[in-house]
């Protein structure tokens, strides 16, 4: 699967652009400011139907304009698809494919993977747990709908129960409506649990291999999922804090605490690796992701490259092209300042470029 | 816009508060009703004002009535021993005109969701419980929307209901009929598939 060529109006600094894409390596280069990480973004919203740099979809619209528009044709094996994307100021965003409109635009999520790799990743090692479990749930969702289906489910489930215990004052405990919800988050909270588990046990191997390619050097890196439901089955947990809910008005254990502790030879990355062990290991996570959701999905994602130049030392970058040149990825997209510096960068690269000069 | 009379800028302004009509539509309504005779408009008047009076909400099923109890309820050719459970009236209604179902309603008036400031306490779910205690209910159809509120409903409803010797159903959910399975959307097909059903159990819902 590939991005063939996309259609840009009224995003961002786009008032209407079009550009076309390699199935190889596309360079975007550009000076600051000239649009490189708007256009990624551009591509992830036909991918996945949201922004991944820019949050809410009215943050998105050009100045003074009152809609954005993106269209692309995606190829693979041998058919075309187009995909719309169309919203409107403070009304519903519309998503199609082939001309038809999805009910819900949940149900576009990992139609076409992708995996961004860009220069604010370093929050994923320093910030809280959020930020890791976002990035998880965002690959997860991606490899299978269904994960994607319980999440949403289990979040609204705890929205319903932590408003029920807020309200509670006025009234005396509804038990059975208690047990009710607790029944629905086990039932949500295991099935998502597993999937997680199983995510981290089959990422270790890729995600120790591509720090070693990546550093040359041989640092053992390991990623451990930790969660309340490890040890407990969370109806018994739910029931074993039922009191203290009511008493802190919200829902104090479940998998919306989980998180994920990356450590670089048995101590924790965030407290005792340096800036380059950190950019390392999150890259090196990215490209065991990638592979995740490659051998789910049975189809390669697209990679998203945005200012790695900046993050990388020359050496760690050239490990990253050579990795990324090879069979195990698809289709690439790399954002830089510099025009030259990429041509030599990927000088001997096996892949088709496509160069992109924007002003 | 002004109007020359006050009395129809107010029959105006009234016609205006209803859902789904605009100004101008209002305008034209309440000039069409000034060119009727005036007792066919009185008849009009008439219609609602008794509607809105008389109307009452069925003690059984709470479904909208013309009598303390209300048609289905008692009905002769209906079957008193199934009853379906909707969130509201227009479910009733929706239910009804496919004309394939014949047992009793019970209408809820909503479904759980605090956040909305919706308790069991504000349905009327006591009623139900009684109603199929008193009544010897044999089967309960859980005809709920399939949301997050609607399964909390649901679930909440069967622990009510766990010490009463009832059999409890749901709607099937799955790909609608005449749909394109190409063109379902990733979910509804993973549900459908998950919840497959043997094929004479396909043929007796064709
Ligand atoms: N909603 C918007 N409407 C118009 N221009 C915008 C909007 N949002 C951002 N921009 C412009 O987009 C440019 C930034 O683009 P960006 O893709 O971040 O650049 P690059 O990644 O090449 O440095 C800035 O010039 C900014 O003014
Ligand atoms: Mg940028
Ligand atoms: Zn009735």
């Amino acid at each position: 699967m590939h991005l063939e060529s996309i259609h840009i109006n009224s995003f961002r600094n786009y008032a209407k652009s079009d550009f076309s894409f390699a199935d190889g390596i596309s360079i975007i280069t550009g000076p600051n400011g000239s649009g490189k990480t708007n256009l990624l973004d551009a591509v992830y919203y036909l991918c996945v139907g949201k922004s991944y740099f820019n949050g809410q979809d009215g943050n998105n619209v050009k100045h003074a304009e009152t809609h954005f528009f993106i269209k692309g044709c995606f190829a693979d094996l041998g058919r075309t698809d187009t995909v719309t994307v169309a919203y409107r100021l403070h009304d519903v965003k519309l998503i199609t494919r082939n001309e038809v409109k999805y009910e819900k635009i949940a149900a576009h999520t990992g139609r076409y993977p992708v995996v961004v790799i860009d220069p604010d990743d370093t929050l994923l090692v320093v910030e809280g747990s959020e930020e890791r479990r976002r990035l998880i749930d965002n690959i997860l969702s991606q490899a299978d709908t269904a994960y994607l289906e319980a999440l949403i489910s289990y979040n609204k489930f705890l929205q319903q129960r932590n408003s029920y215990l807020k309200q509670r004052y006025s009234q005396t405990t509804d038990h059975v409506l208690m047990d009710t919800f607790d029944a629905q988050l086990h039932r949500y909270g295991h099935q998502l649990h597993d999937y997680r588990l199983n995510l981290i046990q089959a990422i270790e191997p890729d995600f120790n291999s591509y720090y070693e390619l990546l550093s040359g050097g041989r640092e053992r890196t390991t990623i451990a999922y930790q969660s309340d439901l490890a040890q407990a089955d969370l109806l018994q947990l739910l029931k074993g804090s039922r009191d203290k809910d009511m008493e802190y008005q919200r829902t104090t254990l479940g998998i919306h605490r989980d998180d994920y502790i990356i450590s670089l030879n048995g101590k924790l990355l965030k407290k005792a690796g340096s800036q380059g062990q950190k950019k390392t290991a999150i890259v090196a996570l990215k490209l065991a992701l990638y592979q995740f959701v490659r051998r789910n999905k049975q189809m390669m994602p697209l990679l998203l490259l945005d200012d790695i130049f900046d993050k990388l030392d020359p050496d760690r970058l050239k490990n990253l092209l050579r990795c990324i040149d090879g069979d195990a990825f698809g289709q690439i997209m790399i954002t830089d300042t510099e025009p030259g510096r990429m041509l030599q960068a990927l000088e001997t690269s096996r892949k088709k470029l496509h160069y992109i000069y924007l002003t | 816009m002004n109007f020359p009379s006050k009395l129809i800028e107010d029959a105006v302004s009234e016609f205006e508060k209803l859902p789904g009509i605009g100004h101008k539509t209002a305008l034209r309504l309440v000039l069409h009703l000034l060119k009727q005779q005036p007792q066919q408009a009185q008849q009009f008047v008439d219609a609602i004002s008794r509607m809105r009076r008389e109307v009452q909400y069925c003690r059984e099923c709470h479904n909208i009535s013309d009598a303390d109890l209300c048609a289905i309820c008692s009905g002769s050719k209906r079957n008193h021993k199934l009853v379906c459970v909707v969130e509201n009236i227009r479910d009733v209604i929706a239910i009804e005109s496919t004309q394939q179902y014949f047992g009793l309603y019970h209408v809820l008036g909503g479904v759980i969701s605090p956040l909305e400031g919706i308790g069991p306490e504000k349905l009327q779910i006591d009623s139900l419980t009684r109603r199929i205690e008193a009544n010897g209910i044999e089967e309960v159809i859980m005809a709920l929307n399939p949301t997050v509120e609607g399964d909390t409903t649901i679930y909440y409803l069967s622990k009510k209901m766990e010490h009463l010797p009832v059999k409890i159903t749901t709607l099937s959910r799955g790909v609608a009929f005449g749909a394109e399975l190409e063109y379902t959307d990733d979910m509804t097909l993973a549900r459908s598939i998950s919840s497959r059903l043997p094929y004479e159990n396909y043929l007796v819902q064709r």
